[in-house]
């Protein structure tokens, strides 16, 4: 049989890409064998044919590209005689690769899925579900109870964990175990606009934490910062920034609301500070020609923290009002007629019958006269007689019940007396100590009280009575002056903040933070000063809601102009300061943080 | 197929050359594929934009689409495997691969919205992402550079086949020396091959040389064989430009070698990063389904 009869003698050289291995020679830079390495890695060509015994002789079946048949033939056993050390076939680049896989994907098992820590509570390596370190804020608040501080889920058995998959997981549940609202926590600002005539209709759904607030971005990340396109998601017509588009302010902006104190800047700027017939109020002539054109007379700016807050009433007011306080008596009773407070302590009407109240009354003086204060101190708190003596009530009492006149003194500056007040009356009386008087601020309190009694006659009366104490004119310790607006709103339960001053609060209405008279003092028009923004308004009619009348809040003019969008924009412009919806708004009405609660539930759970 | 016999047989050559039939296709194609992909990024952004201003769970719905491009894009490798299928030709695959591979690197930043990000596990998934998508550009810029130039080298070699065309070439370059030895009686062609082809000869040299292209294997050879020269009798000279002629075609072995392995090695990086992308892509779905 020639060599080109012979089965595999055209045979090619079989070396594809595809193969797992080849031959070990060529790894050298040899020649390769004709045959390669078999599947398994295992070399092929160790020698150089496999003779085939044809009839009774073994026939050489080397193909034509190792050379042919060789001269010499097989062995007579049967075997090549062209051996060679087998070599050790190197993988294929493809084979190579592919291993490289295989050991990288074994090795990102081990080492981020599989592989336990020790120090975690959870069956997964925390490496592996980390998605990044908390905000600062919450970074301390999970070092008890890691990540199930707010992920239930990651304390549950290896089954429980992977079937959380295809259940809802907000965490929203856990972020309001420690933040507060005032309102409904998933609700658009806190607030249940089902209740809302304006939002009747439309559908509100319930807003999860994680909408906007993406924690795991960093120590640094401001949870709180929220861009405004979260805003436009709910408020249209959607506008580019502030300068654009942003609605002009309200008419009144920013001061639509009274304080709880009268102060007429106009009248006290225009007419007090400058006309010469309110010297002889005690007015100081340099403070005078200071405060007409500068605010910081009685706003005074802290140093340190740039601040500004109100002087205090020594200070700015006690020149002027000092004696109009001590002057202004609290007439407690009169022989001849039933006083206001009179009326509120022992319930009797001013306008009831004659003879039952002088009945009445005739009683009162004659246990006065008997047991003094102490008579008195059955019909209230001890706080609305402090100061008054048992002689000081002995003699009214003794006087009255024996229809005498009351023994004549000279009244004291200060404190009860009884005898001619300073309209010429005889009367039990009471004159402001100081301002911040006790004895008065207890009436006060005693009079809202009897404004929310259930009683309409008891009501009607101290109505009647509240009304008379806030008389500008007439009122004990002139308190009405300047306090009626606060003192008239309060409520029963009040601690006595209605006396207080307190700047127009902007914020609740229009959801908007509390402006920082700090960051803003000299930065639009130094020369200015506060009249860079705040403007007097000339034809204000400021003090028509403080009058007696129930004037509506909505009808309160406020003595400067309102604030207009224009002045913000000034500075707060693209390219210049930042004006995003949260410089001025907040989402969330009255947040607060009951910290550590959550800790305590897990561990109870 | 050796390398003495091999012609420029650029008919041969698997990618479509420039000007014919399947080219032009392909480019149609590839053309349909990138407006597709425009529209798709176009349509995705747009989606963004809409989900940010109606507090839709925008990263959720960047996210899947994502994984779903990446699966995509990995089942260019089912493809190779799955030949019983028709499926159609894996070079349509190769365009559909640029192209969600062009897609998912806008996609990447619009769902994560940051370069690095803060998690452990993330940031292996951003280095492999990463890895993945250089390699995958530096895959394309020698796709686009080295077939071109093994054409033009004029013949065709099995990247497997090299070391045993390298062991014939050594072996042809030796038979020659000991050829010229014995005929001129002389030893001057004999060390100098010893003394400078030898090393040469030996395995493949200047890759770095073919792979930039720059041509200094071909002046290093023209150099060895000038400075012999003129101390050469004639019948010497003849077998030392043999010897010359034998080193260019092994010049040329080299740089199919330097070539065709740069075409495979770039893979290596490629291809397991890719497979650990999905997988920690896979991972990453799960873990973000129940955490969320």
């Amino acid at each position: 049989m020639s060599d080109q009869q012979r089965p595999g003698y055209q045979v090619d050289t079989y070396v594809r890409p595809n193969l797992s291995y080849c031959c070990g020679r060529g790894g050298k830079w040899g020649k390769s064998c004709w045959q390669g390495p078999n599947g398994e890695g295992q070399c092929g060509g160790a020698s150089e044919c496999s003779p085939v015994k044809e009839g009774d002789r073994w026939e050489c079946r080397r193909p034509k590209q190792a050379g042919g048949a060789c001269a010499e033939g097989p062995r007579p056993d049967g075997t090549c005689c062209n051996v060679q050390p087998p070599c050790t076939p190197r993988r294929t680049l493809r084979s190579m690769r592919g291993m490289v896989s295989k050991i990288a994907a074994l090795l990102l098992l081990l080492a981020l899925i599989i592989g336990i820590h020790p120090g975690t509570k959870s069956f997964v390596n925390p490496t592996a579900i980390d998605a990044g370190n908390l905000s600062s804020v919450h970074a301390g608040f999970t070092r008890q109870n890691g990540c199930a501080s707010c992920h239930g889920n990651h304390i549950n058995e290896a089954g429980g964990w992977l079937l959380a998959a295809f259940s809802s997981n907000d965490t929203s549940e856990q972020c309001v175990d420690c933040h507060r609202f005032a309102g409904p926590a998933m609700k658009a600002h806190n607030q249940d606009h089902a209740k809302n005539e304006k939002y009747a209709g439309q559908a509100m759904a319930d807003v999860s934490c994680a909408v906007c607030h993406n924690e795991h971005k960093g120590a640094d990340n401001k949870l709180s910062k929220v861009s405004d396109q979260a805003c436009a998601s709910c408020h249209k017509p959607e506008f580019g920034n502030f300068q654009r588009g942003h609605p002009e302010f309200s008419a009144k902006f920013a001061a639509a609301k009274p304080g709880n104190i009268y102060f007429d800047h106009t009248s006290h700027i225009q007419d007090y500070f400058v006309n010469p017939k309110h010297m002889k109020m005690g007015r100081d002539p340099q403070f005078a020609a200071i405060a007409k054109s500068d605010c910081s007379s009685c706003h005074a700016i802290d140093k340190a923290t740039r601040e500004i807050k109100l002087k205090s009433y020594e200070q700015v007011c006690a020149n002027c009002h000092k004696t109009q306080i001590k002057e202004r008596e609290l007439i407690l009773f009169e022989p001849e007629r039933m006083t206001a407070a009179g009326s509120v302590l022992t319930g009797l009407s001013r306008d009831g019958d004659e003879e039952i109240n002088t009945k009445a009354l005739k009683n009162l003086w004659q246990s006065m006269a008997a047991s003094g204060r102490s008579a008195l101190s059955r019909f209230g708190a001890e706080d609305l007689f402090t100061g008054l003596s048992d002689s000081v009530a002995r003699t009214a009492g003794s006087a009255w019940s024996r229809s005498k006149d009351l023994p004549q003194a000279d009244p004291p500056e200060s404190g009860w007396f009884a005898g001619e007040n300073s309209e010429g009356n005889p009367a039990l009386f009471y004159r402001a100590v100081k301002h911040d008087d006790p004895v008065l601020q207890a009436w006060f309190k005693k009079l809202r009280a009897g404004l929310a009694d259930k009683d309409d006659e008891k009501r009607a009366l101290a109505r009647e009575a509240m009304n008379d104490f806030l008389d500008k004119q007439t009122g004990p310790g002139a308190c009405g002056k300047c306090h009626a607006a606060g003192l008239r709103t309060a409520s029963k339960t009040s601690t006595g903040q209605e006396w207080k001053y307190a700047a127009h609060d902007a914020t609740a209405k229009d959801q908007l933070k509390p402006y920082s008279h700090p960051k803003h003092l000299n930065v639009r028009d130094a020369g200015l000063g506060c009249g860079a923004c705040h403007q007097m308004s000339a034809d204000s009619k400021y003090g028509k809601y403080f009058t007696p009348k129930q004037v509506p809040v909505e009808s309160y003019e406020s003595n400067f102009a309102a604030i207009r969008k224009e002045t913000c924009v000034d500075c707060h412009r693209e390219g210049q300061v930042v004006s995003s919806c949260q410089t001025c708004h907040a989402y969330h009405t009255k947040h607060e943080l009951n910290v550590g609660s959550s800790n305590k539930e897990l561990a109870k759970k | 197929m050796t390398v003495q016999d091999q012609t420029s047989s650029k008919q041969e050559f698997s990618a479509p050359l420039a000007g014919t039939p399947m080219a032009r296709e392909q480019a149609v194609k590839f053309l349909g594929l990138i407006i597709f992909a425009v529209l798709a990024w176009i349509a995705i952004t747009i989606f963004v934009w809409l989900g940010r201003r109606n507090l839709w769970a925008v990263s959720h719905i960047t996210g899947y689409v994502l994984f779903v491009v990446v699966l995509g894009l990995v089942f260019l490798k089912a493809r190779k495997r799955l030949l019983v299928l028709p499926l159609g030709p894996v070079r349509d695959w190769l365009l559909l691969h640029f192209v969600l591979g062009a897609l998912s690197l806008p996609l990447y930043f619009q769902h994560t919205g940051t370069f690095w990000p803060q998690g452990r596990y993330e940031q292996f998934i951003a280095l492999f992402f990463y890895t993945a998508s250089v390699s995958a550009i530096v895959g394309i810029i020698f796709q686009r550079i080295y077939p071109r130039r093994l054409i033009d080298l004029g013949s065709q070699v099995i990247y497997e086949r090299i070391p045993t065309e390298l062991a014939n070439l050594r072996e042809e370059a030796e038979a020659l020396v000991l050829q010229a030895v014995r005929e001129t009686n002389s030893d001057t062609v004999g060390r100098y091959y010893a003394e400078s082809f030898q090393w040469f000869f030996k395995k493949p040299r200047f890759v770095l040389s073919h792979l930039l292209g720059t041509g200094r294997s071909l002046g290093w050879i023209q150099m060895r064989v000038k400075v012999l020269d003129r101390f050469l009798n004639q019948t010497e000279r003849e077998y030392m430009h043999k010897l010359e002629a034998i080193a260019m075609r092994k010049n040329g072995l080299d740089a199919h070698y330097a070539m065709q392995g740069a075409l495979k090695l770039w893979l290596f990086v490629h291809v397991p990063s890719a497979i650990l992308l999905v997988l920690l892509a896979c991972w990453h779905l799960i873990v973000v389904n129940i955490y969320s």
